[in-house]
């Protein structure tokens, strides 16, 4: 970890756990620290089969297409989430998508989208991306803006085909969008 | 206090009641009261665990709008806590303290816009329950659920409970005192009726009543104690009527025997009330009053009616005194009858008193005295009647003294001149003894009427200047000559002190001295005879000395002293045998040292010798020559006035008759003789005598008899009779007077006395003087003091049958006389005691005892003193009518006679 991710992440315990008298005083989170954070949070409101091709233990987030998160990923080195310790993958030419159990799908892969989602079919990866007309193209959780604010819109039927189950509570705040376009 | 009070008095059945009550109604109380805190308790964890479990729903539910930063989505959410009406807000605030979303009921206080956390999960005040759930993710505290809920809900769930259960609790308290009420019957029945039952038996008085007891409980035991218990007082009750009736029929019957008494004994028992005045008088009280209950109202104006008029302030003084001061109420008066007759009545009563000391009742009684009253009053009388007499009879003997002593002095100085004329020895003799005699019967005579005198107050003291030296002196010349004849030593001594000159009575004080010293010289044999005079007290005006005698004579027992100046007392009987002299010398000089102011004692022991002191107060006299001798009155004028004087002699004794005779005619006196009462008479009419000397005792007619008749004849007016008698006692003498007689000679026979009292009686013829008198007093002195030294002399002897000094005495110690007259006397009582055996054979007792009078008469003259009591002894059989007794004095008289020859030749050869 270089210097600088490591004072990002002191300054982050700080604000989430000292409270509002310190967060007053800290910048607001960007686009992508808010990103980062909600992928976070996502995991936790899916449930993934047992038996599968990724490692038990792992919680491996694989990144395929222009890394725009910059240092925000780095946050979720070394932390938990369910038990599992995030693994952060860039995708490379050997690297084989369905031992990830999160793939992020940049918005630089829009033209490539159909091939790396069928590249994973039948595999239970969460495909999750900030491109607008990926969850109507079958990614199951995509971000959104929306009054400045990150918003999340999910294909629930992508993410059965893939046997993955998301919680109702998850989806209670999304925007439900079907196969075919359409919102419902 | 009140309460308890309250609760006390009530009845049993209310104190059931009272307690059901409290003890339900404390219970229930409790029990609502720990069901309302209970409640309370439950209902508020029920709240916290309802409120809790909602937050809990909701914060999962807010858990992801949290995560994705949804407050709408949240707000939502917390919407749904609407639905519980009590919830009055829900805030979720997030990390930051800040309000994340809310929910609030209308019409409720806002929420606060902050939140800070103090880690309490739920927390009460008085209107809500604050919850706060922490919303945990990931082991991060993101964000806090604060949710309030109203208590009212509460509240009022609780009012209700505690109203329901309020009402079930008076129920169940009205349904306890309801069954109380009705139960309480079982327990206080039983009392109740026992009670009642106790009532009846106490106001009708039944005792056969009884309870019937229920069970064996406490209460059926009470009713049988109680049932006991009435037949122990009912079996008292039966036992005390028996009593009862026991007692008044007993006191009926005290009641009655008192009656009794009060009716023998005439006494009476009253009560009176002071304060009702009322009196309650027992019937004999109602009998001395002369009343019956029903006509007299017994009060105290009524009581003083009865009583006699002239007694009334006395009675209603001292009814006064015993209520006011307290003094005895005893007191005799009369009382007046209603049928006017008058009793006396002796009352004694005692005044009640209360415990203030105020009088209430007075109880008494009253007896009838009438009786005895009468007899008080006789007896009274007869005793003033007897003091009377008696006080003339010694008046009148006082008074005698002046007349006894004039004829005396005459006697003694006729025979005081006589002496001195030629005479032949025969002559001599009996004119000495004439004058010894004279001399005797004057000292004897003299202390008759002293003691007279002092017995009838009549003797007083002269008070005159004189010289105690000249006393001594004649005490020297008188008392000390007869001492130093006897061979005693004689002293008289007075102090340097003592004054000479005195004033008083020097006749007197000299009577007391030559009585005592006379007494010392004749009851001493050897050794002295002291007077001695100390100074005891000097003042201005009076003198009180002391006066010793002392002898060294036989002495005194302290029997004897204590009874040496009473009257007619010597130191023993034996003694007047002895010594003679009447006894009362000593007497008289008491008498005379207390008129002079002083006291008279004696010191001795018996063969110890005495001492004789007295004191005496006397005034200073003036000095004065001293007078050589002291005028008294003689023996010797006495004999001189018995000179040529006519006398008759009545006595029956020829003996007595002869010694008589001849000392009379001695003195110059002729001498007539008579037998008895009638031939003194006989010759009394015949003849003039000048005095009858009569001897009370004779036969025919006695001296008592014969008087008589001489003082019932009047040609004999004014004929002197002297008594002779044996017996020189009060009563005798008394006689003598009574019968008519002058006066009377006791027996045997005195010369000195019959010369002196004959002296008496007859008229002055001679003219004696004072002188010669004098002188003649002197001689007869010394010539009694040879008698009395040779009777001493014989008193040594001892076992004598006879003393022949007595005779001697009589014929003034002459030998040959006293041998012829013992010899006569033998004689005598020879040929008497022959016709005693002979009227002892015939059995006459009579003759017998006339014949032991007659020879008792000589017997005394000559001195045969134990062959006279035989004789009288022998007279007084006769009287006793004892003829044994008679027969065996008679066998003694005879050998008693021999002895009594015998040791007259012995002593008179």
């Amino acid at each position: 970890m270089n210097k600088f991710g490591k004072t990002i992440l002191i300054l982050l315990c700080v604000i989430f756990t000292a409270g509002r008298s310190i967060s007053i005083h800290a910048a607001p989170p960007t686009e992508y620290e808010v990103k980062t954070a909600f992928i976070n949070s996502i995991t936790k409101y899916v449930e993934w089969p047992s038996a599968a091709a990724y490692a038990a233990s792992t919680m491996r987030l694989c990144v395929i297409g222009h890394n725009s998160f910059g240092k925000a990923l780095d946050t979720l080195r070394n932390k938990k989430v369910s038990g599992l310790v995030w693994e952060i993958v860039p995708v490379g030419s050997e690297t084989n998508l369905k031992e990830c159990r999160v793939l992020f799908i940049a918005v630089s892969e829009s033209g490539n989208i159909r091939q790396i989602l069928d590249g994973i079919e039948g595999s239970t990866v969460l495909t999750i991306g900030d491109t607008e007309g990926y969850a109507e193209q079958g990614v199951m959780v995509n971000f959104y803006l929306e009054d400045n604010m990150v918003r999340i819109e999910i294909n629930i039927d992508a993410a059965r085909r893939a046997g993955l189950n998301i919680s109702s509570q998850l989806l209670k705040l999304a925007r439900i969008v079907n196969q075919h376009g359409g919102v419902q | 206090m009140k309460l308890l009070t309250l609760f006390r008095n009530a009845s049993v059945k209310r104190k059931f009641i009272y307690i059901a009550f409290f003890a339900t109604g404390t219970a229930l109380l409790f029990a609502l009261m720990m069901s309302l805190v209970l409640q309370w308790l439950l209902v508020r964890a029920e709240l916290v665990e309802t409120v809790g479990s909602q937050s809990r729903i909701i914060a999962t539910n807010s858990m992801a709008a949290l995560e994705f930063n949804d407050p709408k989505a949240a707000t939502q959410t917390l919407g749904a806590m609407g639905a519980i009406k009590d919830i009055e807000f829900a805030v979720i605030y997030g990390r930051d303290g800040k309000t994340f979303a809310a929910y609030s009921r209308e019409g409720t206080e806002a929420p606060p816009e902050s939140f800070v956390q103090n880690g309490e999960l739920h927390s009460f005040s008085a209107k809500h329950l604050d919850v706060f759930y922490p919303i945990i993710v990931e082991g991060e505290r993101i964000a806090t659920l604060h949710v309030r809920s109203s208590l009212s809900a509460l509240y009022d769930k609780l009012l209700w409970n505690m109203a329901m259960l309020s009402a079930a609790m008076l129920a169940g308290l009205g349904i306890a005192v309801v069954l109380v009420s009705r139960l309480q019957t079982i327990i206080t029945k039983p009392i109740s009726d026992l009670v009642g039952l106790m009532d009846q038996v106490s106001s009708e008085k039944n005792f056969a009543l009884r309870a019937r007891p229920d069970g064996w409980d406490e209460l059926g035991t009470l009713a049988r104690g109680f049932n006991g218990m009435l037949e122990q007082i009912q079996a008292r009750d039966d036992e005390l009527e028996q009593h009862r009736a026991h007692l008044e029929q007993l006191v009926a019957q005290r009641t009655a025997r008192l009656t009794e008494a009060q009716r023998i004994a005439h006494l009476g028992n009253w009560e009176w009330d002071v304060a009702t005045d009322t009196s309650e008088w027992s019937d004999e009280t109602y009998r001395i009053f002369g009343f019956t209950p029903q006509q007299f109202i017994a009060n105290y104006e009524a009581f003083v009616q009865a009583i006699h008029p002239e007694d009334r302030q006395l009675v209603e003084d001292r009814v006064r005194e015993a209520f006011e001061l307290g003094h005895p109420y005893n007191i005799d008066h009369r009382i007046l009858c209603p049928d006017g007759s008058v009793r006396y009545v002796h009352e004694q009563a005692e005044v009640i008193r209360n415990e203030n000391g105020q009088a209430v009742k007075m109880l008494g009684t009253v007896q009838d005295i009438s009786e005895r009253k009468l007899i008080d009053d006789e007896l009274m009388l007869a005793k003033q009647a007897a003091d009377k007499a008696n006080r003339t009879k010694s008046e009148f003997l006082a008074n005698m003294s002046h007349e006894i002593r004039t004829p005396m002095n005459a006697i003694i100085g006729m025979t005081h001149l006589c002496l001195k004329t030629e005479l032949g020895d025969k002559q001599r003799d009996y004119i000495e003894k004439a004058n010894q005699s004279a001399k005797t019967l004057m000292g004897i005579i003299n202390d008759i009427l002293d003691f007279s005198k002092i017995e009838a107050n009549k003797m007083t003291l002269e008070s005159n200047d004189f010289d105690l030296r000249t006393i001594l002196a004649n005490m020297d010349s008188v008392v000390g000559h007869l001492a130093r004849e006897k061979g005693l030593r004689f002293d008289t001594s007075s102090q340097a002190d003592v004054p000479n000159f005195l004033r008083g009575d020097e006749l007197r004080l000299g009577q007391v001295l030559l009585n005592l010293a006379g007494n010392a010289v004749k009851f001493t044999a050897e050794g002295a005879v002291t007077i001695s005079v100390n100074l005891k007290n000097a003042e201005e005006k009076v003198v009180e000395l002391e006066f010793s005698v002392r002898d060294t004579g036989v002495g005194l027992s302290e029997e004897q002293m204590q009874r040496l100046f009473h009257p007619f007392t010597q130191a023993d009987a034996s003694t007047t045998r002895q010594y003679g002299g009447t006894g009362l010398g000593l007497v008289i000089s008491k008498q005379l040292v207390e008129m002079m102011g002083g006291g008279i004692w004696a010191e001795s022991a018996p063969g110890k010798g005495s001492v004789f002191r007295f004191t005496a107060r006397f005034g200073h006299g003036k000095a004065f020559a001293a007078v050589t001798q002291a005028s008294v009155e003689s023996l010797a004028a006495a004999r001189a006035r018995l000179r040529g004087a006519n006398i008759l002699l009545a006595e029956d004794n020829p003996f007595n008759q002869q010694v008589a005779a001849e000392l009379l005619e001695e003195t110059g006196a002729t001498v007539a003789l008579a037998n008895n009462g009638r031939e003194a008479l006989a010759l009394l009419f015949k003849e003039r005598f000048d005095i009858v000397l009569m001897d009370v005792q004779m036969p025919e007619m006695d001296g008592y008899e014969a008087t008589r008749k001489i003082r019932a004849t009047s040609r004999l007016a004014g004929q002197k009779v002297i008594a002779m008698t044996a017996n020189a006692m009060a009563e005798d003498r008394e006689r003598c007077l009574a019968s008519g007689m002058d006066d009377f000679i006791s027996k045997p026979i005195d010369p000195d006395q019959i010369v002196l009292v004959l002296a008496k009686w007859l008229p002055d013829r001679a003219g004696i003087t004072r002188e010669e008198g004098l002188v003649a007093d002197l001689r007869s002195g010394k010539e009694r003091r040879r008698g009395g030294d040779r009777r001493a002399a014989k008193v040594r002897m001892g076992d004598d049958v006879i003393d022949l000094a007595i005779l001697g005495h009589l014929v003034s110690d002459d030998p040959d006389k006293v041998r012829k007259f013992a010899l006569k006397f033998l004689e005598t009582a020879q040929k008497t005691l022959a016709e005693m055996d002979a009227a002892h054979t015939s059995g006459d007792l009579a003759a017998l005892g006339g014949l032991g009078h007659k020879l008792k008469s000589s017997a005394r003259t000559v001195g045969a003193m134990g062959f006279a009591d035989l004789c009288q002894a022998l007279e007084s059989a006769d009287k006793a009518n004892d003829l044994s007794q008679a027969g065996m004095l008679l066998r003694q008289l005879h050998p008693l006679l021999e002895r009594i020859a015998r040791q007259v030749e012995q002593e008179t050869a």
